[in-house]
């Protein structure tokens, strides 16, 4: 018989992983730190490792896996690239400091994957500059978060 | 006590009273909206110059604030997922599907309607056990706090859904994220992989904002579509009326606030999802929560608000803080020259009495304003989801980043993004792993502290046997819940084949 390693099995084998990285790294704390996590993190493996035998026996006797959504390939490219423009953003911020990187993503994300006019891609990105710089810089003095080369 | 009573309320009139206190009220809106700046943000931004102003004018200025954030709170979590302060974190499980359904403006009418009564509650209790309070407290140890977070952990059982053991790994990883930082017994790094910024605490903020305000707008924003299809067909009128028709889930869930909000390090965060679950409990028709049922945004609602009546009780009786925002209001208390404690209850009775009405009076008051901004707030929900979704993510990142400024806040929030949109889309549950994280570290210490004092016998006191019978309650109802709820779901595919 031919076993094939749907999402549902991938997801519970990650966690099964990550645990038993997580007992593997505490395997040598004193017993004050360890007793509490790593009884937690053993009792979750267990669990884990009972739903996914609970799935596979399920799925076994059914012929065939519990009804899933799956992502179509446009689906999937349409998923990479929001993830893409989110991890985009926490890197500008990193290089350019929060209000610039702010700013640039919110002009960006309207006009290029908004494709909103230039009027209101600068409408709404100079209303978050006002939002950020007079309410949190001016009024409340706080120091946004600078970046490598910028701030 | 009665002049005391009486010189309170006379004292809360006078235009200096009003005039601070409404002021500390709009502040205390403006905070708690903000994901990721809360009452205690607030209280540390103003905790600087509120020497500055006369004691009571100060007093009238922070309470007003504190007493208020919660309310406020809860539009964020409705409209967005991005709860505005922890307490409102529960919110999410209905608050987000009605806004979906069009039924934002109900929702923010019966949060807003459930937090004033449950506000209003709480300083009630307050201003009651007061002068009967020391009996209870000392009722109450460290046994009975880790019962309480027993208690709490046990409600796993009823936010799974139909998945109980995917509930428990949820739960469970939710506890050891949190265990993620310095061991506070010990002083030992654990699972910080080497990092320094992981040996701090992850703040529940950044697990909030990523596991459901950011994975939701990201959901949305790959399906290219707004939070609501539809303008808001229902109003305000509708979630208060609701939230008067639902008055026993309102009343019982503002005592649940009140009472855990006294237990010093549980607060409005626990409150919230105790009152959620024992909500679900309660219900003949479980199946509806978590897909938009009102009984679900009242609940939280009123518990959380109450919960700061509650919390004020240790605070004020015996000058115990039971958590940030306590430490601070008591370190403020002590800035003004008022020293909280049995003495405060004997000389100072009248400015008991003050806090005890603001904190009221702060609840209607804000809620009024709350309430006229209603509708307008709503529509938001509407808005589409390219101009919507910069902003809210620019607001959602301000929230993750502005307590310690630090870049890795924001890989925090990201990571859990990613984890919270992964488990939308596998049905698996995101709530127990909130609650995992959030009581992980109470039950930990309260459970060192009890084996310490207690050893083994801490499991044969009495309050805790009825605790631990409760959880046991809970979990048997969970059980129940996921079987009638499998069965229901079979007799459904069995009339459709």
């Amino acid at each position: 018989m031919r076993f094939k390693i749907d999402k549902e099995i991938g997801f519970h084998l990650i966690i099964i992983i990550i645990i038993s990285l997580a007992l593997w790294a505490g395997r040598a704390w004193p017993y004050e730190t360890s007793l509490f996590p790593i009884n937690v993190a053993r009792l979750v493996l267990i669990v884990t490792f009972l739903s996914l035998f609970i799935y596979c026996f399920e799925k076994n006797k059914k012929g065939a896996p519990v009804k899933q959504e799956t992502l179509e390939q446009g689906e999937v490219k349409k998923t990479l690239l929001n993830i893409g423009w989110l991890a985009g953003y926490v890197v500008a911020t990193w290089l350019l400091g929060y209000v610039v990187a702010s700013l640039l993503y919110v002009f960006l994300y309207t006009k290029l994957k908004g494709k909103q006019s230039w009027i209101v891609s600068i409408l709404i990105t100079l209303g978050t500059f006002i939002f950020l710089e007079v309410i949190f810089v001016l009024l409340l003095d706080i120091r946004m978060l600078p970046g490598v080369f910028w701030g | 006590m009665l002049d005391a009573l009486l010189s309170g309320i006379m004292e809360l009139f006078t235009p200096t009273y009003i005039l601070m206190f409404s002021l500390g009220t709009i502040m205390g809106i403006f905070f708690g909206i903000l994901p990721g700046l809360d009452g205690v943000t607030g209280l540390a931004l103003l905790l600087p110059f509120i020497y500055m102003f006369e004691s009571k004018a100060a007093l009238a200025l922070i309470l007003g604030m504190a007493a208020i954030t919660c309310t406020a709170g809860a539009i964020t979590s409705i409209l967005l997922g991005a709860p505005g302060t922890s307490g409102s974190t529960a919110t999410i499980m209905d608050g987000l599907p009605m806004a979906a359904k069009g039924q934002a403006g109900k929702a923010i009418g019966a949060a807003i309607a459930a937090s004033m009564i449950g506000g209003v509650f709480g300083a009630l209790v307050l201003s009651i056990t007061i002068p009967i309070f020391k009996p209870i407290v000392l009722m109450f140890g460290s046994a009975e706090f880790l019962a309480m977070a027993i208690l709490g952990i046990s409600l796993v059982a009823v936010l799974s859904g139909n998945s109980p053991l995917r509930g428990i790994i949820s739960g469970g990883i939710g506890i050891m994220i949190s265990q993620i930082g310095k061991d506070p017994v010990m002083g030992i790094d654990r699972w910080t992989l080497g990092i320094p910024y992981l040996q701090e605490k992850i703040s529940i903020v950044l697990v909030a904002l990523g596991l459901f305000a950011l994975a939701e707008i990201l959901d949305l924003a790959i399906q290219e579509r707004p939070i609501s299809k539809r303008q808001s067909t229902v109003g305000k009128a509708d979630g208060i009326k609701e939230t008067f028709k639902n008055w026993k889930n309102t009343i019982s869930s503002s005592f649940i606030g009140a009472f855990v909000g006294f237990m010093p390090g549980l607060g409005a965060v626990v409150a919230c999802w105790i009152a959620y679950a024992l909500a679900v409990i309660t219900s003949k028709k479980k199946d509806l929560f978590g897909k938009g049922d009102i009984r679900g945004v009242i609940a939280p609602e009123a518990a959380n608000n109450a919960a700061l009546g509650g919390a004020l009780i240790p605070t004020i009786a015996f000058g115990i803080p039971g958590g940030t925002l306590m430490a601070l209001l008591l370190s403020a208390f002590w800035t003004l020259g008022i020293m909280p404690g049995p003495e405060m209850l004997r000389d100072k009775l009248d400015i008991v009495y003050l806090i005890i009405w603001t904190i009221a009076l702060s609840n209607i008051i804000g809620g009024i304003i709350l309430l006229i901004w209603t509708d307008k707030f709503a529509k938001i929900a509407i808005i589409p989801i390219e101009i919507l979704a910069p902003i809210i993510i620019v607001v959602i990142f301000l929230g993750g980043v502005i307590t310690n400024m630090n870049i890795w806040d924001l890989w925090m929030v990201f990571g859990f993004c990613i984890l919270g949109w992964v488990m939308k889309k596998m049905d698996w549950p995101r709530p127990p792993l909130l609650l995992g994280f959030v009581l992980g570290p109470i039950i930990e210490r309260f459970y060192f502290i009890s084996m310490m004092v207690f050893g083994v016998k801490w499991l044969y006191r009495p309050i805790v046997l009825i605790i631990l019978s409760m959880a046991i309650i809970f979990i048997i109802i969970g059980y129940k819940t996921v079987r009638s709820a499998r069965y229901s779901k079979i007799k459904q595919n069995s009339e459709v084949d």
